[in-house]
């Protein structure tokens, strides 16, 4: 493993092409921050010249948007890097133990997810976040995780697998059988995008099936090196995928679609005897939402009813995970929709999972950058494919005094259904 | 501790840095030799003011501590490493325009502006800073000026002298000055010594540059690219013989060797370059019918060795060609799985008429050292890159990278050419410093004594060493290295 990490650092020539597209470096200004700096701070972990202990504050203080490794000449695997370089650390800081605990004990069972969901309900409805914001009582959260509270969209009773069947007839003739992968975060927080990813597919001749053992894609596990945790959620879901006999793995989310698509991979830092070669062959059926309704599907069912301008923010795991950027602007098209280009539709917004509950100041600048790229639009509407991504841009619309509405793609499309 | 709050009276704390891990990451710059060696700086400032910069260089003069300013980092000399130490000025983030003046087609800039920013901003005016380094998306102008770089279209537009009007400079002793006419606005002035150019690649050896005031050029209307592919290496400075003694003068006249081909086409595939022995780019501009009519001249004149020719008039086939040439220092480190492109030797320039003894003598080295060497560059104006391509973790290929690297050197002085056609001497090149300019050496020393007699600014560059054993000499010259 270390040989195999010290070749790849080794490719990096230093030549700081990597500076132009980092948005942590934009903010931050000194060489610690770029990319570059933190892959010869990697080289100094594994030469032992740097202490661990002060290394996991860096290795953590990048998105992982990945427009460092898209433009980087050498080809050299910064992300994959620097996510290797979080396992070989160890510790996570700010609020390590409790992330710890969520992430390997919590999100790896549906069942206790939902309970979770449901004591967070709980917490809004009663009224207890406004009283917990007003006594000051979230100051002794770790991390940023106080003052990030605010951006949690409001929760409903029910999570969407709650809401929905565990297999939606297609509508008319069967042309096939999809398998939803309803992603965490849509579960949680966005119920009626999933609603509105099923009733499409369906009324596009799609028998829609959400395994019922279908756990998180593991992206979390990857992000903070709990390798051991991700092996374990991949050879779970592939298994669930192999019994759900679907055509295709469809998700809405971008993360999860470039997770899954890369399942067939195995992650630097990541030593467990799993089939590969049989998880490369599901990976190839994985489809973002967007992409297989228009390359697959058709559209042949849609009306060009909507009107109004639109514009649209491109994940980073969709733009540079899997290299989706047409589709969706394509969809909104043919929605009726004009889109209306921001200059910096490409770059991170900032949310990068729970980059923000860390890194709360970091995150809110370089979501003002992605907010005033929206307003210069002047489109009320944004579409994009990332359920964190609609958190991140709807608080910050908020917060910034943007007047546009955040949606995915697939709510605009099902309303013309 | 004390550096850090001394340094605290000048800027904010959070524009200095004394850990240890940022420190460590000012220990380098894309030279091969600060890979080899860790040189840290004992803190860093970000200034971003001429105040700010004014306090660091005074603290630093009062107390004899070593100042060495960075842009980008970008640089292949080891220039903006801090070899004896110091304090790590990173410019980077000062990086206003202060002021763009498009009538009078200049514009005042802060050190950390970047280039293709710079362009960027230009380009709804009309115009255009020519110099195109390779490195135009990280370059800072900054570093551009103290190294006096040019890139891909220094063969019709010249180098970054061509279009520096004006400087602002803190000296070491603190005092601040403006060369160029402390007011002046007119385009060519002549009035006294010109300093400008005294500062415009001086490596950071003289002052520390706050203030850019460029003399912008009118952007050209069109423009077109030829791509000729050669079976034979040795035919393309025919080619390119050939095209000036047509009397045409192009933007731009690349050379890329076979595997400099195939490290393109591993960085993006979709350019798919032809595979040869090397292939020349043209880059015409001016008015569409004289680009028109230059391509199919070069055309022309290409297809006499050339296998394949290739015109290329549509901006998006244009842009991903040139981009794959300008990033090409960098995709050769995909050439060998356990592999990277060490830069080291790799900015030698040639007299025209000796190109081709050049390229004969660079493959016959790397032969020689048994190290893979991949050849590009600026053909047109003799500039070529070589780039070795080693494991850097193999102590052999080390060893013979640097022996291979001094070897080109002392070849590019043979055919009098220079070690550094860009790229600037810095730290690694002073060696041979002695042999490139004799008793000039010694009068650029004084130079450097009369404004830096503490010798603090940027120690260790330029001025091969050991300079102290020079200055306790009394007479002032720059050691007998070489």
């Amino acid at each position: 493993m270390e040989k195999e990490l010290r070749r790849l650092l080794n490719k990096c020539v230093r030549c700081g092409t990597c500076r132009s597209e980092c948005p942590i470096l934009a903010e931050l200004g000194f060489e610690g921050a770029s990319p570059r700096g933190l892959i010869f701070l990697l080289q100094g972990l594994l030469n032992g010249q740097a202490n661990p202990k002060k290394m996991a504050d860096r290795v953590y203080n990048c998105l992982l948007c990945d427009a460092c490794t898209a433009v980087c000449p050498g080809g050299v695997e910064i992300t994959n890097l620097i996510r290797a370089g979080r396992r070989e650390v160890g510790r996570i800081p700010a609020f390590g133990p409790f992330l710890k605990l969520v992430l390997n004990m919590v999100l790896t069972r549906p069942t206790l997810v939902a309970a979770g969901s449901r004591l967070l309900w709980a917490y809004q409805r009663s009224g207890l976040d406004r009283a917990v914001r007003n006594t000051g009582l979230l100051k002794i959260l770790p991390g940023d995780l106080g003052r990030a509270e605010h951006m949690l969209p409001p929760l409903g009773s029910r999570t969407a697998r709650g809401m929905l069947p565990e297999t939606t007839p297609a509508v008319g003739k069967r042309r096939y059988r999809v398998g939803y992968f309803l992603g965490c975060a849509t579960n949680l927080l966005y119920p009626q995008v999933a609603q509105a990813v099923v009733r499409v597919l369906a009324a596009n001749g799609c028998e829609v099936v959400i395994p019922k053992g279908m756990r998180c894609c593991g992206i979390p596990h990857l992000t903070y090196g709990l390798m051991a945790t991700y092996a374990q959620l991949l050879r779970s879901n592939l298994q669930v995928f192999k019994e759900a006999k679907v055509d295709a793995i469809i998700s809405d989310c971008a993360s999860c679609t470039a997770t899954l698509a890369h399942m067939g991979q195995r992650p630097l830092g990541c030593d467990a005897d799993l089939p590969w070669d049989e998880a490369a062959k599901m990976a190839s059926k994985v489809w973002d939402f967007s992409a297989f309704l228009v390359d697959e599907l058709g559209l042949r069912r849609i009306k060009r009813d909507l009107t109004g301008k639109v514009t649209y923010h491109d994940p980073c795991h969709l733009v540079r995970g899997v290299q989706i950027t047409r589709q969706p602007r394509h969809l909104l098209g043919e929605l009726g929709l004009e889109l209306v280009e921001m200059s910096n539709a490409a770059v991170c917004c900032g949310a990068a999972g729970t980059f923000a509950l860390a890194h709360y100041d970091l995150s809110m600048a370089i979501l003002k950058k992605k907010i005033d790229g929206v307003g210069r639009t002047g489109a009320p509407l944004v579409a994009t494919s990332c359920p964190a991504c609609i958190m991140q841009l709807t608080a910050g619309t908020k917060t910034f005094g943007v007047p546009a509405k955040v949606v995915h793609p697939a709510e605009l499309a099902a309303q013309v259904h | 501790m004390s550096l850090l709050r001394d340094l605290g009276e000048v800027l904010s704390s959070d524009r200095i840095l004394t850990d240890e891990l940022d420190r460590l990451c000012y220990s380098y710059d894309s030279s091969f030799i600060s890979r080899l060696h860790r040189f840290s700086p004992d803190a860093v400032v970000l200034p971003r003011s001429v105040e700010e910069t004014v306090g660091v260089v005074k603290y630093a003069s009062r107390k004899g501590i070593p100042i060495v300013p960075r842009g980008a980092g970008s640089g292949e000399s080891g220039g903006a490493v801090p070899v004896q130490g110091g304090i790590v000025m990173d410019m980077s983030t000062w990086k206003d325009v202060v002021e763009l003046d498009v009538a009078n087609m200049q514009i005042l800039v802060r050190p950390g502006l970047v280039h293709d920013e710079l362009n960027r901003l230009l380009a709804p005016h009309g115009l255009f800073f020519p110099p195109d380094p390779g490195s135009s998306k990280m370059a800072t102008i900054g570093g551009m000026v103290a190294n006096n770089s040019s890139g891909l279209r220094a063969i019709k537009y010249g180098v970054t002298e061509n279009y520096v009007l004006g400087l602002e400079v803190v000296l070491p002793d603190g005092r601040v000055i403006t060369t160029g006419g402390q007011d002046c606005r007119a385009l060519k002035n002549v009035s006294g010594l010109n300093l400008t150019k005294l500062f415009v690649g001086s490596e950071g050896v003289l002052g520390v540059i706050t203030g850019i005031r460029l003399r912008l050029w009118p952007r050209p209307q069109s423009r077109g690219l030829v791509m000729a592919a050669f079976p034979k290496l040795e035919d393309a400075p025919k080619a390119v013989m050939a095209v000036f003694q047509a009397g045409m003068l192009p933007s731009g006249m690349e050379i890329m060797d076979s595997s400099a081909i195939e490290a393109v086409n591993l960085y993006r595939p979709d350019l798919k370059l032809p595979l040869c022995e090397a292939i020349l780019l043209f880059e015409v501009d001016g008015d569409p019918a004289g680009v028109a009519w230059q391509v199919e001249q070069i055309r022309t004149i290409c297809e006499q060795w050339a296998d394949e020719v290739e015109e290329a008039l549509e901006e998006a086939r244009m842009t991903q060609l040139w981009e794959g040439r300008s990033l090409v220092a960098a995709a050769v480190s995909r050439l060998r799985s356990e592999g990277t492109r060490a830069f080291i030797g790799e900015d030698i320039s040639v007299p025209l008429s000796r190109v081709p003894e050049a390229l004969r003598g660079i493959k016959s080295l790397a032969d020689k050292h048994q190290i893979e060497v991949v050849i590009f560059g600026h053909i047109g104006d003799g500039n070529l890159h070589t780039a070795p391509v080693i494991d850097p973790d193999d102590e052999g290929e080390v060893a013979r990278v640097q022996r291979l690297a001094d070897d080109i050197h002392r070849l590019a002085l043979r055919l009098q050419g220079t070690v550094t056609g860009e790229h600037g001497v810095g730290f690694v090149r002073s060696q041979y410093a002695r042999q490139e300019h004799g008793l000039a050496l010694d009068v650029m020393f004084q130079v450097k004594k009369a404004l830096d007699p503490l010798g603090i600014m940027n120690p260790g560059k330029i001025f091969p060493s050991p300079v102290k054993g020079a200055e306790a000499d009394g007479k002032g010259t720059a050691s007998t290295a070489q």
